[in-house]
């Protein structure tokens, strides 16, 4: 099986995997709180140059999702897609929300993209929605401060709000991106590569903070990751791309909090790997079957 | 402005020089006639401040400087940021505008006597056009050079575009601004001194000139302790802004 074939399937027939994970989860109000993503036929070029050919990708709400790829095989440019930061050249995105008119999708970069020259509690405001009108304006600019000290607070740096971001290190910066994604509570976030840049223990505190600011909330989550154990340490499901196309689909039916290291984490990176760097189409046909979409191929 | 050991160390030269000078005219050895001791420069100060002269032109050059360097700034300003936002603008403006760019403005003086004369006009012409292009090429430069991605974060969290130039694009492009404020201001007095050495019938150029005439020597030194001191006072002013907007710089932190 190839990745051509994987994604030439038709635009009714999406992931069962995905619904296999929503029947599957027990967590609260998942299904109310996350937007439901749907792709149907999506390509992009820059130019003559396609990037995302033909994508179909469903996710249910409250879902996990990592996508995982080979440098420049168009991971970036699907989240951005995605959140619509790029319009795309064919197919659709939908972001259906419980509550719609909400614009409720929010990023996070690989780069923190604090403004210097605000405080760390007005970084934290840029994120809040709903920038009132004029006549509310004193009240809502004090709601906003609350929320954002609130956010702060998330992620453990209630008591920074007073100092500029370069008094930060790399990591509590990103932690200010993260409570500033956060704070306007987004059914979708979308991290790209967020913690690509940061030393390993601070990665692993951060991977935790994620997950568990995503239980509590209950939003649809899309990380970009280079890190095929960090995707398999967070996600319920892990989209492989590569070469513009999704090449594998796997699902990461295991309980949380993960153990690093577990035999079945392994197995799962050790799909993935071959993968990434098969020859020929030798892998895809020794994975486990149970693993692959292949059902509607 | 605190005063501690450090701010001190800066005076000892110019005291030093002060006391150099003092000593060598009353040795005899500096004939008044090319140097006249610091002395006496005081006293033709305070000859000229009671009777009023010092005070009108140096209210007059002000005037000229300040009135030539709002306009000049104002419109290098807004070209340099409408050329920094809109490619259109850019298109249509930049190059003429670096073209007037590469002539000398002190070349246009007998030009610009020709127009106005030597009243007020000429001046405050001049001091504004050779001020707009160090003002404007600065602001495109900060404009453009605002970092893309913070742009594109601001965008992402849906900030409207004026949210976006005042929270992102102004204050990014804030330090590039303050270089070409503080080039603008030397060229200000720059061009006001050579203006009304040259032409005029009033202000501190033309009491040093006037001074000249009638082999004043201690007139003509004091004009020039004037400018000296009143440049610095400009460049004091755009520093302390630059300390109280700058403050988030990492160059400006509190040390
Ligand atoms: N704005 C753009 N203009 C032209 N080409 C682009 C643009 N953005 C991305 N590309 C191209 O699209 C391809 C995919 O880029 P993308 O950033 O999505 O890769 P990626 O998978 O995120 O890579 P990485 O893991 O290195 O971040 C690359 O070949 C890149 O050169
Ligand atoms: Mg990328």
């Amino acid at each position: 099986m190839t990745a051509r074939s994987l994604t030439a399937r038709g635009p009714a027939a999406f992931s069962p995997i995905a619904q296999r994970q929503t029947s599957g989860t027990t967590r609260l109000g998942a299904g109310g709180k996350g937007a439901t993503v749907t792709l149907r036929g999506l390509s992009k070029s820059f130019g003559v140059k396609p990037v995302l050919k033909n994508v179909d990708l469903h996710i249910p709400a409250g879902q996990f999702v990592a996508v995982v790829g080979k440098s420049g095989c168009g991971k970036s440019t699907l989240l951005r897609t995605i959140l619509g930061l790029e319009a795309p050249t064919a197919g659709d995105v939908r972001v259906a929300d419980a509550a719609p008119n909400v614009q409720a999708a929010r990023i996070m970069f690989q780069e923190p993209r604090l403004l210097p020259w605000a405080r760390v509690i007005d970084n934290v405001v840029v994120g809040v929605r709903n920038k009132s009108d004029k006549s509310a304006a004193r009240a809502a600019a004090q709601n906003a401060l609350d929320a954002a000290q609130n956010a702060l607070d998330e992620v453990g740096l209630g008591d920074r709000g007073g100092d500029w971001p370069s008094a930060l290190s790399g990591g509590q910066k990103q932690r200010v991106a993260l409570a500033r994604a956060l704070v306007s509570h987004p059914r979708l976030l979308a991290l790209d590569e967020p913690l690509g840049a940061l030393d390993a223990l601070t990665r692993i505190e951060m991977q935790g903070l994620v997950e568990r600011i995503w239980r509590e909330q209950g939003f649809t989550a899309v990380l970009v990751t280079h890190d095929v154990s960090e995707a398999l340490a967070l996600a319920d499901r892990v989209v492989l791309v590569e070469d513009g196309a999704i090449a594998l689909d796997l699902a990461v039916d295991l309980p949380r909090p993960r153990r690093r290291g577990s035999p079945e984490l392994a197995r799962l990176e050790g799909i993935i790997l071959d993968q990434l760097f098969r020859t020929g189409d030798r892998v895809a046909a020794e994975a486990p079957a149970d693993a692959l979409q292949e059902a509607y191929a | 402005m605190r005063f501690d050991s450090k701010n001190l160390l800066a005076f000892v030269i110019p005291v030093g020089l002060i006391l150099v000078w003092q000593a060598l005219s009353s040795l005899g050895q500096l004939a008044p006639e090319v140097l006249p001791a610091p002395t006496a420069v005081v006293a033709a100060g305070w000859r000229l401040a009671l009777s009023g002269e010092l005070w009108t032109n140096i209210g007059i050059s002000a005037w000229r400087a300040g009135v030539g360097f709002v306009i000049g700034g104002g419109i290098g300003f807004a070209l340099g940021l409408a050329n920094g936002l809109s490619k259109l603008s850019e298109r249509l403006t930049d190059p003429t505008i670096q073209m007037v760019r590469t002539i000398p403005h002190l070349a246009m003086i007998p030009l610009v006597i020709l127009w106005f004369g030597i009243d007020e006009t000429a001046k405050v012409f001049l001091v504004a056009l050779g001020v707009s292009f160090p003002i404007y090429l600065n602001t495109l430069h900060g404009v453009r050079t605002v970092d893309a991605q913070l742009v594109e974060m601001g965008r992402a969290y849906g900030m409207t575009n004026r949210e976006l130039f005042f929270r992102v694009v102004l204050p990014g492009a804030l330090p590039s601004i303050f270089v070409g404020l503080r080039y603008a201001l030397g060229i200000m007095w720059l061009t006001l001194i050579v203006a009304e050495t040259i032409s005029a019938s009033s202000g501190l150029g033309y009491m040093a000139m006037n001074a000249r005439e009638f082999m004043l020597v201690d007139v003509v030194v004091l004009s020039i302790l004037i400018y000296a001191l009143l440049g610095k006072l400009a460049d004091t002013i755009a520093r302390w802004l630059e300390r109280a907007t700058l403050s988030w710089h990492p160059a400006y932190l509190a040390h």
